[in-house]
């Protein structure tokens, strides 16, 4: 991922029309989140940082709102239980539809829902204990391996280490960073080929079925998609004569008469003689 | 309180598409597409996917809640985190729909077809009585979801970002940081950045 500094101030057409848009001057800080993130570590600590690391004022500014903006986790309103719901309706969203919601090219994606089905079933437990042996490896020995971990969160940093050597000793961060990278790289490591079947081997956790809420639901409806296009093809190829047998062109038929020659009286006068093996005249 | 739209009104005018290309708008159209695909069920389009409704409540499988173990702080049972967390997965996976029809989403239309991402489930939450966000709380969680997005997505370069991030501290130094990050100075003064 680059260039995300370069694309700040670039404005898209937006697909739909939403009442409650993120502000632009938040997407500018939101690069600030991605690079800050990457380069220092977690941004609780960078945001408290910003002056000791002898930033500019400005982008101490910046550093804490990106930190306190990106954190609010811990004082949002909680979630309890579930809650209600009145009525998914799409309401303004469908009517601000610039588009139509069909546009999706159906196969691939439901090939892409049965790839990620087929490897969450295949892969099953293992990838998820590796998986989990990845995400508490990138947290447990971060401790235990602080000079190690901070060596590379430091050489993670080595350009801002010029304007600040301190950064990656005063980040407490840092020592998560480096390793929740290196878990990410190993995941990275097993990928083959590219769409969703790549990403989930390049994310064993996805692999392992974790995506039950929307996952399975687009599996689901995916295959639900692909039943219903089969059937319609069914239904497309009867749906006229064309299916009906013709006369390779330049032939005719004989002329004879198809009532005269299928008829019904006619047959009624033989049967089968079973014991002959014959067509005989009936009694 | 001064909103932050209005504080920031020295920000390029968001009409302006001509730094666009119609290339980069096409995959950006298809990307968002593909997420409200997701989100409203093309034989139902009236309708959200319950799974979705699900998420926004904050109800995740607990291995999707391991791919943001490294949080900090941890993802919480809030309507913000929820949504976060819910954006990031649509968005990774819109991603990964478009690779797998070959088609390559630059990192910046991922930026902004991610915050188109937010947007449309800030509405959906909304609408059906999940939560009532405010305007800076729709900005926080677009910061916490770009946050969330950079442990968990595999396409993050740190050492990339860290080089961009340099230029940012060098735009600092030189007093030209209005330059490469519009507003974003006025911003963060109006949300009562130290």
């Amino acid at each position: 991922m680059s260039g995300i500094i370069k694309s700040v101030g670039k404005a898209f057409k937006k697909v739909t029309k939403v009442v409650k848009k993120v502000a632009l001057p938040a997407l500018a800080i939101g690069a600030v989140v991605l690079t800050g993130g990457a380069a220092l570590g977690a941004l609780p600590s960078i945001g408290a940082l910003g002056a000791k690391l002898g930033l500019s004022a400005g982008l101490t500014s910046i550093l804490s709102t990106a930190a306190s903006g990106a954190t609010f986790g811990a004082v949002g309103s909680l979630l309890m239980g579930k809650n209600p719901i009145k009525g998914a309706t799409t309401g303004l969203l469908i009517g601000g539809l610039t588009g139509g919601i069909g546009a999706i090219g159906a196969a691939p994606a439901a090939s892409a829902g049965q790839a990620a089905a087929g490897t969450a079933t295949s892969i099953g437990g293992a990838a998820a204990k590796a998986a989990a042996n990845a995400a508490s490896g990138a947290v447990s020995p971060a401790i235990a391996a602080a000079p190690q971990a901070i060596g590379r969160a430091m050489s993670n940093v080595g350009g801002i280490g010029s304007a600040s050597p301190t950064v990656a000793a005063l980040t407490p961060a840092g020592v998560a960073a480096a390793p929740t990278v290196a878990a990410v790289n190993a995941t990275g490591a097993t990928a083959s080929g590219g769409g969703l079947l790549g990403f989930l081997n390049r994310n064993p956790l996805l692999a392992s079925g974790l995506i039950q809420g929307i996952g399975s639901g687009m599996v689901a409806g995916e295959q639900a998609k692909e039943a219903r296009r089969a059937r319609e093809q069914v239904e497309a190829n009867y749906g006229d004569m064309s299916a009906l047998f013709r006369l390779p062109d330049g032939q005719q038929a004989s002329g004879q008469d198809a009532s005269a020659r299928y008829d019904g009286a006619v047959y009624g006068k033989v049967r089968y003689d079973p014991q002959t093996g014959r067509v005989v005249q009936r009694a | 309180m001064v909103q932050p739209e209005q504080k920031a009104a020295n920000m390029p005018p968001a009409t302006d598409s001509a730094d666009v290309s119609p290339e980069e708008q096409a995959i950006y159209d298809m990307m968002v597409r593909e997420a409200l695909g997701i989100i409203y069920p093309e034989d139902d389009p009236g309708n959200a996917r319950p799974q979705i409704l699900e998420n926004l409540r904050g109800e995740f499988d607990q291995q999707v809640m391991q791919m943001f173990a490294q949080a900090e702080p941890p993802v919480q049972q809030t309507a913000q985190d929820a949504l976060a967390v819910t954006a990031v997965i649509l968005t990774m996976m819109v991603e990964a729909m478009l690779a797998q029809k070959g088609t390559d989403v630059a990192d910046d239309v991922a930026f902004y077809a991610g915050a188109e991402i937010i947007e449309l489930l800030v509405e959906l939450a909304e609408t059906v009585g999940i939560a009532d966000f405010q305007q800076n709380e729709v900005d926080d969680i677009a910061l916490r979801a770009m946050d969330l997005y950079r442990m968990a997505s595999p396409r993050v370069d740190t050492e990339a970002l860290t080089a961009e991030f340099e230029e940012i501290i060098a735009a600092g130094e030189a007093g030209k940081l209005n330059d490469l990050l519009p507003g974003a100075e006025q911003y963060a003064q109006s949300r009562g950045g130290a």
